[in-house]
């Protein structure tokens, strides 16, 4: 008995034995290239983590640090440049909002206070060190040192890395200071900014903060009616222009700005608490 | 077989003293208890086993090659849980795990696989979404469980693991690290001799600095045979007692008090009889025997 009737008795086709012969004469004239070398090796590459990640799921099989040690690959990338990636996600969203808010009111005052740009820049540098220096301790305030202490990294490359990150972050922050103070095209820009942003941030604020009370329709709602009181009998002015008549419009326009982003701010702390 | 070999460590404080005086162990696969009362140096200990504060003398041997040589590769294969965790509270269990995996070096295709998999074994997966900050003290526990085995290390150092969950999740916990202790060894500490605490591989007992005793359970409790008696006796006989002898356990019972007397002959107490020594006695024996011996009491003497 030939291979092929074997393997039809085996399936129970032997019947068809054959219909089935030409399927079989196809499939023997069918002839493939041997892959290369490079091609085995990226089909292998691509397998890898997969395979590694299906033997996972069956539980006893493989320990995860031998998975671990199959999908190691070298980077050549140095390992404090890793880690200073990873130590800009502890940069968390509650200080962007107080430094963007000091970066405001920086430029606020140099611009409407007429004071030296670089004094300025010279008095707020300190300040700024100090304020993001707690960052250095953040670990230790939050007692996470040791157990990052005992992962790969040591200590010192974990400091000079959360170091890093806040100069780093502290030069993006006076670079960009200095280039809106000092832009000849600062002031337009600054007022098609505030113009817009006020507005926008505090209709916002207002319909994530109404919403947390009377559903989402109800915010919106809220914020319309807002809009409309705007329109109608304001005559399109800004509602604190209106509320606060003897401010400037630019000091308007941060206190439209802040009490947007404190409404944001309280919103998403309550929704996050749900 | 895997092992960890402590040879004659010592930590001293800037002053001098003595935290730990000339420490020698061995731990092998399975679990390994370090008992002993509050400030004795468990929790130094497990810090220098981690390798988090260097000994001021000795050496520490993992697979016969000193620790300190290679740190980097013996921190690969350590996971580490502190007394005291903490963790930054704006993140989200599963942010906090991602960030503790690439700590791990763990490969990045693994990460969320791996993260998946340790919430689950922990119980965790339905709150990993939420803030750290919102979590009870039991599911952060669980959270500080999780990232030490998040690496799968070969070394599990566990300070005072169990704190925090209550009698069910204990039992959990336990059998789990049971589990993993096939493999791996754990290391925790435990001032609390629980009943699971007793299917531990090896206890060891430390008292100021030194361990005083190390081996199995068994051996543990054989030391205090024929050394403990039971007494059956009312309130006011039980405080005298109390004073008197080192006891281990103290029952009270409406006007009447059990009480598991230790003392190496028959105390001077009607109607006290032998009984089976179970750990407590012999912790007792280890921890308030001595100071009684030394003076606290002259009854002990007197009996003998």
């Amino acid at each position: 008995m030939s291979k092929k009737q074997q393997i039809l008795n085996e399936i129970k086709l032997d019947n068809h034995y054959e219909s089935l012969n030409e399927v079989f004469e196809k499939l023997d004239n069918y002839q493939v290239d041997l892959p290369s070398h490079e091609d085995s090796k990226r089909l292998l590459l691509t397998l890898k983590p997969i395979l590694a990640a299906n033997i996972q799921r069956e539980p006893g099989k493989i320990r995860f640090k031998e998975m671990m040690e199959a999908n190691r690959v070298s980077v050549h990338k140095p390992e404090i440049l890793q880690l200073i990636r990873l130590q800009s996600t502890l940069i968390n969203k509650r200080f962007l909002f107080v430094t963007s808010i000091l970066l405001i009111a920086c430029i606020v005052l140099v611009r409407y206070y007429d004071i030296s740009t670089s004094k300025f820049l010279v008095t707020l540098s300190p300040v700024l060190g100090i304020l993001t220096f707690y960052y250095e301790y953040r670990a230790q305030i939050y007692k996470v040192e040791e157990i990052e202490a005992v992962c790969r990294y040591s200590r010192a490359q974990l400091a000079l890395a959360r170091i890093m990150v806040v100069v780093g972050y502290n030069l993006l922050f006076l670079t960009c200071l200095t280039f809106i103070i000092n832009s000849s095209f600062s002031i337009a820009i600054l007022k098609l900014i505030m113009d817009c942003l006020t507005p926008l941030l505090l209709s916002l604020g207002i319909a994530l903060a109404s919403s947390l009370k009377f559903g989402i329709a109800g915010g919106c709602m809220t914020a319309g009616i807002v809009w409309i009181i705007q329109i109608t009998l304001l005559k399109g002015d800004f509602i604190f222009r209106f509320l606060l008549p003897n401010m400037t419009e630019a000091a308007n326009n941060i206190v439209g700005i802040a009490f947007g982003l404190a409404l944001i701010y309280h919103s998403v702390r309550r929704l996050a608490f749900r | 077989m895997m092992s960890l070999k402590l040879s004659e460590i010592s930590q001293n404080y800037k002053s001098g003293k003595a935290v730990l005086n000339n420490i020698t162990a061995t731990f092998t696969t399975g679990i390994s208890v370090i008992t002993g009362p509050n400030g004795v140096g468990k929790t130094t200990l497990l810090r220098m086993i981690a390798g988090i504060i260097r000994p001021s003398s000795g050496t520490m041997l993992w697979n016969d090659q000193d620790v300190f040589t290679n740190y980097v590769r013996y921190k690969d294969i350590l996971g580490y849980l502190p007394q005291e965790l903490g963790f930054y509270p704006e993140m989200t269990g599963r942010e906090f795990l991602m960030y503790m995996a690439q700590l791990k070096n763990i490969p990045a295709s693994l990460c969320k696989v791996r993260i998946e998999e340790v919430a689950e074994i922990f119980k965790i997966t339905d709150v990993m979404n939420y803030k750290l900050e919102c979590w009870s003290i039991g599911m952060k526990q669980r959270m500080g469980l999780a990232q030490a085995i998040l690496n799968d290390p070969d070394l599990i150092i566990l300070d005072e693991p169990l704190v925090g969950f209550d009698a069910e999740d204990k039992i959990y916990i336990w059998h789990l690290l049971s589990q993993l202790s096939k493999d791996r060894i754990i290391i925790l500490s435990s001032n609390i001799l629980d009943d699971y605490i007793q299917e531990c591989n090896n206890l060891s007992l430390l008292l100021n600095g030194n361990i005083k005793f190390t081996g199995k359970i068994f051996e543990f409790i054989d030391i205090v045979r024929d050394k403990v008696w039971l007494a059956d006796v009312s309130y006011e006989q039980a405080e005298q007692i109390k004073n008197t002898y080192p006891i281990s356990i103290f029952e009270l019972f409406n006007d009447r008090c059990k009480v598991r007397v230790i003392c190496d002959t028959a105390p001077n107490i009607a109607g006290v009889r032998s009984v089976e020594p179970r750990i407590e006695d012999a912790y007792t024996y280890f921890v308030q025997y001595n100071n009684f011996a030394k003076g606290e009491s002259n009854l002990l003497a007197r009996d003998k």
